[in-house]
């Protein structure tokens, strides 16, 4: 009985993931894991589940615990290298993804988080290795061709990606990821309406949708040149991963605080004090930005009809 | 049914409905000071039950004896005459970037329990008030502290 409950609730939680609902399938795997705590397959896929949601400590402890029950479990490597992924370790994040590849060699998604891992470490050539052999493995899957498009559209070649878009959307009109890949070209091109279309026709699909939220914003940026800053800077601050991230901004601290006491001791009262006031234009933006930003978003999603599916 | 409890969940205290967003708590210490800003983050950590607890509590530990060692070495480097007075404030830019980074790294570990704090329903308080208590009380607070080590460290 306890066996039939736990498939279940298994079962709906990867279907819930599939569809991108995070916090439905977290909740669906906490009943499961509660009839069934030493299961390697729900503790990986509930790590898989935290990491969308973006909470990597316990996705973290959730894979580890799901490989100590089973060490050569490919999914609990895959999660394991998806948290390291979204925490921006690529050196790890490449260990535990090639050893879910050497277990499960026809895995096309693993073959696209080990692209994704080449992308952050710069390496273009091997991400489009990565990118073939998925596409070789699962030629009509909408995420191989979908990550694929993504990388046609940053090599410059908009008519591949555009290619690749509709061949997804053909299949599958209503699919996210593709209507967020024509969505993207569309704002390339600087057809910014239609990318909007596009962005708020996949969140009507997918609500909290990653890729179609960070077009929407993408999309605001792009339409406001003060938050579009703010985006900007904090986007590329976070890419940079926390760490850097706290770096960066200590050391920015540091050559205006320096910056300023140099000024005094040199006399020059008038710089001095410009130095003092951009810098606080920059802390009071820096408060207010997000704050005005989320303000212009939500008041876009408040007009999102979800449609009967979701 | 039993249920799955997650590592990261937050266990509330009784404070719990005294829970403040953690960034009120950075400018708290910005503004005001690390004698506000670290007390304020300690229990802001027991009120969300932060699943980092013990990492933030050891963390303030760390910021305050790493204060305390890099006032006593400026007030050496004084003393020895490596430095002269008129450049004591390019020295005291390295304890407030040591203050900095370890208010920052303690916002970014309690931050991510705050957001489970609330979305699990629990309450919050606007942190406004207290930020404005906070500047307004620091200088009677450190004058307290005038003449010792502590003036610096808890500034």
């Amino acid at each position: 009985m306890e066996d039939r409950e736990f498939e279940r609730y298994f079962a709906q939680a990867e279907t819930q993931l599939e569809h991108g609902a995070a916090l439905a399938a977290v909740e669906s795997l906490r009943n499961a894991l509660g009839l069934d705590p030493n299961s390697p397959e729900a503790h990986a896929l509930l790590s898989l589940a935290l990491v969308q949601t973006k909470r990597l400590h316990a996705a973290e402890y959730e894979a580890s615990v799901s490989l100590e029950l089973e060490p050569l479990h490919p999914r609990g490597h895959i999660a394991l290298g998806h948290v390291h992924l979204a925490a921006r370790r690529p050196k790890k994040a490449r260990q535990h993804l090639e050893q879910a590849l050497e277990l499960d060699p026809e895995s096309a998604g693993t073959l696209l988080a080990l692209s994704r891992v080449a992308q952050i470490v710069g390496n273009e050539k091997e991400r489009k290795r990565y990118l073939d052999e998925a596409l070789a493995i699962a030629p009509d899957e909408a995420d191989a061709l979908c990550a694929a498009g993504e990388y046609h559209l940053q090599h410059g070649d908009q008519h591949k990606a555009e290619e690749l878009a509709r061949a997804v959307l053909e299949s599958s009109p209503e699919n996210v990821d593709g209507l967020v890949l024509m969505g993207q070209i569309h704002l390339v091109r600087g057809n910014v309406e239609d990318a909007r279309e596009h962005a708020l026709w996949a969140l009507r699909s997918s609500a909290s949708d990653h890729g179609a939220l960070s077009l929407i914003a993408a999309i605001k940026a792009r339409e406001s040149f003060v938050l579009g800053l703010w985006w900007r800077a904090s986007v590329w601050l976070s890419a940079r991963g926390e760490t850097r991230m706290i770096l960066i901004l200590v050391v920015a601290f540091v050559l205006q605080r320096l910056a300023g006491y140099y000024a005094d001791d040199n006399e020059m009262p008038m710089t001095s004090s410009i130095i003092g006031w951009v810098w606080l234009a920059i802390c009071a933006y820096s408060w207010i930005g997000p704050g005005l930003f989320e303000a212009q978003l939500r008041k876009e999603l408040a007009g999102v009809q979800l449609n009967d599916d979701f | 049914m039993p249920k799955y409890e997650i590592l990261d969940e937050p266990n509330p205290s009784s404070f719990g409905h005294l829970a403040c967003n953690p960034f009120w708590i950075f400018l708290a210490t910005m503004l005001g000071g690390v004698w506000l800003g670290w007390a304020w983050s300690a229990f802001n950590s027991f009120a969300i039950g932060s699943f980092a607890k013990t990492k933030e509590l050891v963390l303030i530990g760390v910021g305050l004896v790493g204060s305390v060692v890099l006032t006593l070495w400026g007030n050496s480097l004084l003393t020895y005459g490596v430095i002269e007075p008129e450049h004591v404030k390019y020295a005291l830019t390295v304890l407030i970037v040591w203050k900095l980074l370890i208010s920052y790294r303690l916002h970014l570990w309690q931050a991510p329990s705050f957001q489970l704090h609330e979305y699990f329903g629990g309450r919050t308080r606007n942190g406004l008030l207290i930020l404005i208590v906070g500047i307004i009380a620091r200088p009677r607070v450190l004058s307290t502290f005038d003449g010792t080590i502590f003036s610096f460290v808890l500034a």
